[in-house]
């Protein structure tokens, strides 16, 4: 196959909703390969981190990726509470899983209905969205916010969840919206147009998503049956339990099917959770700031989201390390695309639901001389502030 | 396949037949619910100037101004991310978040708040100490735990260096 | 012209540029299109290019890489056009102050008419941001 043309696709796109670069390699109408390019939403968040103190920065990870809002604070807090030796109450455990659970179910109905608006299913969007409404204001009456909830500190929540108003209102809401996601689901499966766009289209098999290491729904879909929830659990997870979903045919309707139950069994995951709640406190004041290391560990509705704090004894952490599900994820878009044809070639990149935001890192490639290096941060402040002596 | 095609039919039948769910904003008024996190207040008679709020806020949001006989406490609802920081650790319960959401405006230098406080001098050196309220605050907690009452008053006036000069003095002539 | 401003200020089509923001202010954009708020029934729509747009909606503190390609498509947007600056970041680089990659809020690019701070801000606050902005098509001439 030879390359005939070069499509470039972004940043600034119909289909996308974040800068991002892909340039696909055509033979006619197939894509040969492709090559993506990424930092455009590149903030320096860790060099960020490693300047503000402990307190202050799960407001500021929480600001890495509006989708998974809440996935940030509560993985650093837990890297945190492991390198200070905290245990948090039961409480918050349980009100942690709540909101962690509530996020999932809002996240994966927002890529269901971006998926739908890809394939030109503009009603599918639209109610998609429209069920994903009632969650958002359930998140605005329990945290105060629709979308940046700043629910965990370190040592627990910051917010109750009320036995007589937030309960009820949570209880009423899950079951109105349960019946229209069942049918939803049915609509998505059961129509043969939609099936026809994404049976068969951007195929994964196990061995290559071993080999690519892929996290999440994208893994589930390809017969990885790993989740963080049940592998290594948190917060209130070993308690309440959950029912992990393994599909093995690794296209795009596999994909679709593994977040859509995935989003039904949270509604039964925040049920149990409700049920069992134990009364007591929520939040625990840390007395020592206790030097070491910290890693925590939180399955995101996009896969597995890793943070790693060094501290050193004072109240600004010596190192913050954060690696989001996206990053073992986009590169897996490269053998899918391969080979497709393009009219599905932004399906198959927004079926891995990438979250650019959250994915960005720093490489120097010289494209001349092909070498890579890594920087650090000092040297690319003190470039920052070669370029800004002004401000 | 004619009933699988059907599905998503009824499930557009069954919202025409329902109440539309639109929200005719701005027709209708839409406030924010109880506990929402939005534009921060003072209650400007229990603020004691202590900056507690400005150093904890994650995006330096608040500033503390001093110059002489006033310190002004800041905030720009520009930069302010909406936490709930500066609430959480006011000593006071000064600041509480309402529920203004609405903060639209074509300048942004416009949409700033402060508070202004009277600052105390020493009474020996003349240089300013802090807010005369936080003074206050500090006196009545430490009221007679330290130094004699006769004494209380007086050094209470004073800054750091003048009150350890003074203090000196004090014990050298055995009068503490 | 006057039917012109009018025709502007009663069915501006809206363009939506993302320059690094968390994503936080973009689901809220594209959240007012959805049925709760639907500003389709004031003739708001999501266009693709900058070239077909009159209101452009900018989100997040920019990123060195986007620097470029922001000034590129505020070249790109017919005048007279209105901008509109959704969020804390875009007003003034909120929590990111200081980072080696951002250089700025976007009033230091390009021209901003209206700022709706929020983070994110409402979707009610948004709307009320554009509709403001709009008072700006009935004294502009059109060029």
């Amino acid at each position: 196959m030879s390359i005939e043309a070069t499509l470039p696709i972004g940043p600034y796109h119909p289909a996308l909703k974040e800068p991002e670069f892909f340039k696909l390699f055509l033979d006619g109408e197939k894509v040969v390969d492709v090559a993506i390019r990424l930092g455009y939403t590149h903030r320096g968040i860790e060099y960020l981190a490693q300047r503000k103190t402990y307190n202050e920065i799960p407001f500021l990870v929480e600001r890495i990726c509006g989708i998974c809002s809440n996935v940030h604070p509560m993985c650093f807090c837990q890297a945190v509470e492991e390198a200070w030796g905290l245990q948090v109450p039961d409480r918050a455990r349980y009100i942690r899983t709540i909101v962690g659970e509530l996020e999932r179910i809002h996240s994966h109905l927002l890529w269901a209905g971006v998926a739908a608006h890809i394939i030109g299913y503009d009603t599918l969007f639209m109610h998609f969205w429209r069920h994903r409404e009632p969650v958002c204001e359930i998140f605005e009456v329990l945290t105060g916010n629709r979308q940046n909830y700043a629910m965990n500190c370190i040592g627990g929540v910051r917010r109750d969840i009320d036995p007589t108003k937030h309960k009820a209102l949570i209880l009423e809401t899950l079951s109105q919206i349960r019946p229209s996601l069942v049918r939803l689901e049915k609509a998505v499966t059961e129509d043969p147009v939609v099936r026809a766009r994404i049976e068969n289209i951007g195929v994964l098999s196990k061995d290559q998503a071993r080999k690519l290491c892929v996290v999440g729904p994208v893994a589930r879909a390809s017969g990885l049956a790993i989740d963080v929830r049940k592998d290594e659990p948190y917060a209130a997870y070993k308690e309440v339990g959950v029912d992990v979903k393994v599909l093995t045919e690794g296209d795009v309707l596999s994909r679709t099917l593994v977040r859509l139950l995935e989003a039904l069994e949270s509604i039964e995951i925040i049920r149990r959770a409700l049920d069992a709640i134990p009364q007591g406190p929520i939040r625990l004041e840390p007395k020592q700031i206790v030097p070491g290391d910290g890693i925590g560990k939180v399955e995101a509705p996009r896969g597995e989201d890793i943070h790693y704090v060094r501290s050193n004894g004072t109240d600004i952490p010596e190192r913050v390390k954060i690696r989001a599900p996206s990053y073992m994820n986009v590169p897996s878009i490269a053998p899918q695309i391969k080979g497709a044809s393009l009219a599905d070639a932004s399906l198959i990149i927004a079926a891995v639901d990438p979250c650019f935001c959250c994915t960005e890192r720093i490489a120097i490639v010289d494209v001349k001389t092909k070498r890579e290096s890594s920087v650090d941060f000092e040297s690319l402040a003190r470039s920052w502030r070669r370029k800004n002596k002004h401000r | 396949m004619r009933t699988v095609k059907l599905r998503i039919i009824a499930e557009v039948l069954r919202s025409l037949a329902s109440r539309a769910y639109t929200l005719k904003y701005p027709r209708i008024a839409s406030p924010a619910p109880q506990g929402f996190r939005g534009k921060l207040e003072y209650d400007i008679e229990k603020c004691t100037g202590c900056a507690a709020c400005v150093q904890n806020c994650p995006a330096s949001a608040l500033k503390s101004i001093s110059d002489g006989d006033r310190r002004t406490i800041e905030v720009w609802y520009g930069k302010c991310i909406y936490c709930g920081r500066c609430e959480e650790v006011c000593p006071e319960e000064a600041i509480a978040l309402t529920t203004t959401y609405s903060l639209i405006t074509g300048r942004k230098e416009d949409i700033k708040s402060s508070v202004q406080l009277e600052v105390s001098r020493c009474s020996r050196c003349g240089r300013p100490i802090s807010t005369a309220r936080q003074i206050d605050k500090v006196r009545l907690q430490v009221k007679d735990l330290v130094l004699p009452e006769e004494y209380d008053a007086y050094m209470s006036s004073l800054c750091l260096d003048c009150r350890k000069v003074v203090q000196a003095g004090l014990l050298l002539a055995g009068r503490i | 012209m006057k039917i012109f401003n009018w025709s502007r200020r009663k069915s501006p089509w809206a363009f939506h540029l993302n320059t690094g923001s968390c994503n936080n202010c973009d689901i809220e954009i594209v959240d007012v299109l959805t049925p709760r708020f639907d500003v389709e029934r004031f003739g708001i729509l999501l266009q693709g290019s900058p070239r077909h747009a009159d209101v452009l909606l900018v989100t997040g503190p920019v990123t060195r890489q986007v620097l470029p390609r922001l000034k590129r498509v505020y070249a790109q947007v017919p005048k007279p056009n209105v901008v509109v600056a959704v969020g804390t970041c875009a007003t003034s680089t909120g929590c990111y102050e200081g980072s080696y990659n951002v250089v700025g809020p976007v009033d230091r690019v390009i021209p901003v008419d209206v700022y709706v701070p929020g983070c994110p801000p409402r979707p009610q606050a948004i709307i009320d941001g554009v509709v403001t902005a709009l008072e700006k098509f009935k004294t502009e001439r059109s060029d």
